[in-house]
């Protein structure tokens, strides 16, 4: 085998490796959009065998052995198939990605199924001429030596690859603008916002120039996106909590460590705030844990806002107690979010029908340099709840008048 | 077009190594060093293998020797370094944290780096050909005898995983690492055979591997107690909710709760309420040693187990162990004050029940045991107050003489 093509089938397997492994991490996870994606991940996986298909028949073509009349008796009609579909292919994964993203992003344009019509025209016509270029030759022809040339046609397909990819990735970045919150959460640090990124737009780019250069850099594209895509599917599995899908106590540790490192000027103007909701205990017991997981689910959509209206970081701590992390604060600030969470609390409670008592505990404390490691500081938020909360039960309404109770270590 | 190829390939798996390498330092595991080891070593052997195709033989042989020097160092370096993430995915933390172990197993290495040291000058362990190709030496053999050791080594533990464990979970991991490792270490061989880059393509792909198995793994167990968490809980129980009604009439469901866990928090911080929850996980964990039964944590201090019984006697026996594991650990753990819980069980074989109404009927089991439970406490509270009462009022008539 000539040694180029032996390391191209090689790029190839890996790929096909790379893109197993993430198609049964996919298949377990069990999302809503599993079938989408595996639909993608198959036609990708299809491409690489292809490309292995091709590459081993065109080593047999070019090998020194066969004449020109053998060439031609050497299935040169499945040859020129199996290479007018990986042209296809490359066509079909731009169109796929943006007939997803598509169906995500047009929810709310009245005549969405026309336009996705309208649109998928070139892709039918495309398509077409490609599968039955074997025959007519419009896209590929296969020449006399064994070589495959591109047809009248060509550079249409390219154009059409083009479309799609710019049109997928105009709907990526259309969903990442309306999944803010979510898209916050994942990229803390900069190099992750370029990172997702040139992950969103490598396989856009990728497809085009592989048609126009012939090279085969479009499935390892795929395979590092794919993967890199992955990880951060994984990311988010082990850092959100699925009861209430807020940030859990894995990224709470992660966010105090990125804390430390601060200046002193910057640490003492960020404020920790403890939500704990009160007789937690006595709603599970008599109403039961599913009750109990309501009141939850409520309370966390509830803080959420506040969160994202204080531009706050928010964690569940455990059981039915949050964290909410403000920087760039004053006391006065701390004080005005504790009370708005309260008022926003009562306002539910007395919305809500449900039988019980819902109130909170809040208190805050300031991240002073005593606190040496993220430990410390969580035991005193820890212990500044509990004093707010003895408060509390013995008095409910002197929490609300007075600021909380600042504790001492 | 075959250089061409062969940078493509080294980009690539030098992203996939990184991709993989920056998703584990982001999550911040404390135990996966070895892990991130390889992953450092693995980048480290590419930028290698690259300089090698990439300088030209002809010009600078030195520089050849030299490189061609370090890649072995580091081939075995880095297969030093998979022996220990195996043993870290299997948790064999006796091994890897005994720095005596480390030190022991990393002995055979030196040999091969003063004999790949010494390539050059007598051609122990290798020799370059006229292409620059590297050719088998004088004590090639002695790089054989190194890796099988090292399989050998990893062969005892994964064994006794496997033998022992009972969930097929950790079985599977058992079987991943160790057939990942032995691949590694056969295409380590192959590679030297023939000159090509199978071993850094292995390597690449056990990584990706080996890092999505134990992210799965950390999905569905609990962070503090290592048992099964309630996404796992639920998979389980609708599999087993749907077997026939004779194996169904065999298995039980248990609930535990610890008492006043709430107060504990209070009263002790969160620190020994931790710890309380550890002690539930550990007694379950001794009885699951003795029965065949599936663990979970399916919230703050509830914990359920899943057992399969052929006799009724044989799960009421379950129980009294489980409270008496617990009582005996409670003991040691607190000394200052005493932790009580309560357990209640079902048979599934209840009739049209979902899985909700079957968890809603271990959960009411439990809760009658728990208020007799109090309503027993609070008559001995009673006569504690009339006592204490007593000695007051005796006290204040002393304070009134």
């Amino acid at each position: 085998m000539n040694s180029s093509y032996y390391y191209a089938v090689e790029l190839d397997l890996v790929c096909i490796c790379v893109f197993f492994v993430v198609l049964i991490n996919l298949w377990r996870t069990g999302t809503k959009l599993r079938i989408q994606m595996l639909s993608i991940l198959t036609m990708v996986i299809i491409q690489c065998v292809l490309d292995i298909v091709t590459c081993y028949m065109s080593d047999m073509h070019s090998g020194d052995t066969l004449t020109l009349q053998d060439v031609c008796k050497v299935n040169h009609d499945l040859f020129t198939l199996l290479y007018s579909l990986k042209s296809f292919t490359n066509l079909l994964v731009p169109y796929a990605i943006f007939y997803i993203t598509y169906n995500f992003t047009a929810d709310k344009i009245a005549s969405k199924e026309a336009k996705l019509v309208l649109l998928s025209i070139p892709f039918v016509a495309l398509s077409y001429l490609t599968l039955s270029s074997p025959i007519s030759g419009h896209i590929l022809f296969l020449t006399f030596h064994g070589e495959i040339v591109h047809g009248r046609f060509y550079s249409l397909l390219v154009g059409t690859t083009g479309f799609y990819s710019v049109l997928g990735f105009v709907n990526v970045l259309k969903i990442f603008s309306s999944k803010k919150d979510l898209f916050r959460n994942i990229t803390r640090a900069p190099i992750d916002e370029i990172c997702i990124y040139s992950a969103a737009t490598l396989p856009f780019i990728l497809a085009p120039v592989n048609l126009l250069f012939n090279v085969s850099i479009v499935s390892p594209g795929y395979a590092i996106c794919l993967l890199y895509l992955m990880t951060i599917n994984l990311y988010m599995r082990i850092s959100i909590d699925d009861l209430t899908a807020l940030n859990n106590r894995n990224e709470l540790t992660a966010y105090l460590d990125n804390l430390m490192n601060l200046n002193e000027k910057e640490r003492s103007s960020t404020f920790m705030l403890f939500i704990d909701v009160n007789k937690f205990k006595h709603i599970n017991d008599n109403f039961g844990h599913n009750e109990g997981d309501v009141v939850l689910m409520q309370l966390s959509r509830l803080l959420k806002a506040t969160a994202e209206s204080f531009n706050c970081f928010l964690c569940r701590y455990g059981g039915d107690e949050f964290i909410m992390i403000k920087q760039h604060a004053n006391e006065e600030k701390a004080v005005n979010i504790c009370k708005f969470i309260d008022d926003s609390v009562t306002r539910l409670r007395d919305l809500s029908l449900a039988p019980y008592e819902l109130s909170v505990s809040t208190g805050y404390v300031r991240f002073d340099k005593r606190f040496r490691s993220p430990r410390d500081f969580i035991d005193a938020a820890d212990k500044l709840m509990y004093e707010t909360k003895r408060n509390a039960k013995k008095n409910y309404t002197h929490f609300n008048k007075k600021a909380p109770v600042k504790i001492s270590i | 077009m075959t250089l061409f190829f062969k940078i493509e390939i080294a980009f690539l798996l030098f992203t996939l190594v990184f991709i993989v390498l920056r998703a584990q330092i982001k999550t911040k595991t404390a135990s996966v060093k070895s892990f991130s080891a390889v992953c450092f070593v693995l980048i480290f052997l590419l930028v290698l293998r690259t300089c090698i195709v990439l300088i030209p033989y002809a010009t600078y042989v030195n520089t050849h020797w030299v490189l061609h020097c370090i890649n072995y160092i580091m081939t075995i370096i880095i297969i030093y370094c998979w022996l220990f993430a195996a043993l870290e995915r299997l948790e064999v933390f006796s091994l890897t944290e005994s720095s005596t172990a480390r030190i022991v197993l990393g002995l055979p290495i030196v040999p091969v780096i003063v004999m790949s040291a010494m390539s050059p000058f007598n051609n122990y362990l290798f020799k370059l050909n006229l292409f620059g190709a590297p050719v088998q030496g004088q004590f090639w053999f002695y790089l054989y005898a190194v890796v099988a050791l090292y399989m050998i080594t990893l062969l005892v533990p994964t064994t006794y995983r496997f033998i022992k464990n009972a969930n097929p979970d950790d079985q599977k991991t058992a079987l991943y690492s160790y057939t990942l490792t032995t691949l590694i270490c056969c295409s380590l061989l192959y590679t030297c055979y023939r000159q090509n880059n199978i071993f850094v393509i292995i390597n690449t792909i056990a990584v990706v591997i080996l890092y999505t198995n134990f992210n799965e793994a950390k999905i569905s167990t609990d962070a503090l107690t290592g048992l099964n968490n309630r996404n796992r809980f639920r998979k389980y129980l609708s599999s087993v909710m749907g077997s026939s009604a004779t194996v169904k009439s065999n298995i039980y469901l248990t609930y535990i709760d610890v008492d006043d866990f709430k107060a504990i928090n209070d009263q002790h911080g969160h620190l020994m309420g931790d710890v309380a929850l550890r002690t539930v996980a550990e007694s379950m964990r001794d009885v699951g040693k003795e029965h065949h039964c599936f663990l979970a944590r399916i919230g703050g201090d509830e914990f359920v187990i899943i057992s399969h019984h052929q006799r009724e006697e044989d799960h009421l026996k379950m129980l009294h162990l489980l409270e008496d594991y617990l009582g005996e650990k409670a003991a040691i753990a607190f000394e200052n004050f005493s932790i009580s819980f309560s357990v209640g069980s079902t048979n599934l074989n209840v009739p049209n029940a979902s899985a909700n109404e079957l968890l809603k009927i271990a959960d009411k089991n439990m809760y009658r045991n728990k208020m007799l439970k109090k309503a027993r406490r609070e008559k001995e509270k009673l006569k504690n107050t009339k006592m204490n009462d007593e000695i007051k009022q005796k006290r204040n008539d002393k304070e009134a003489q």
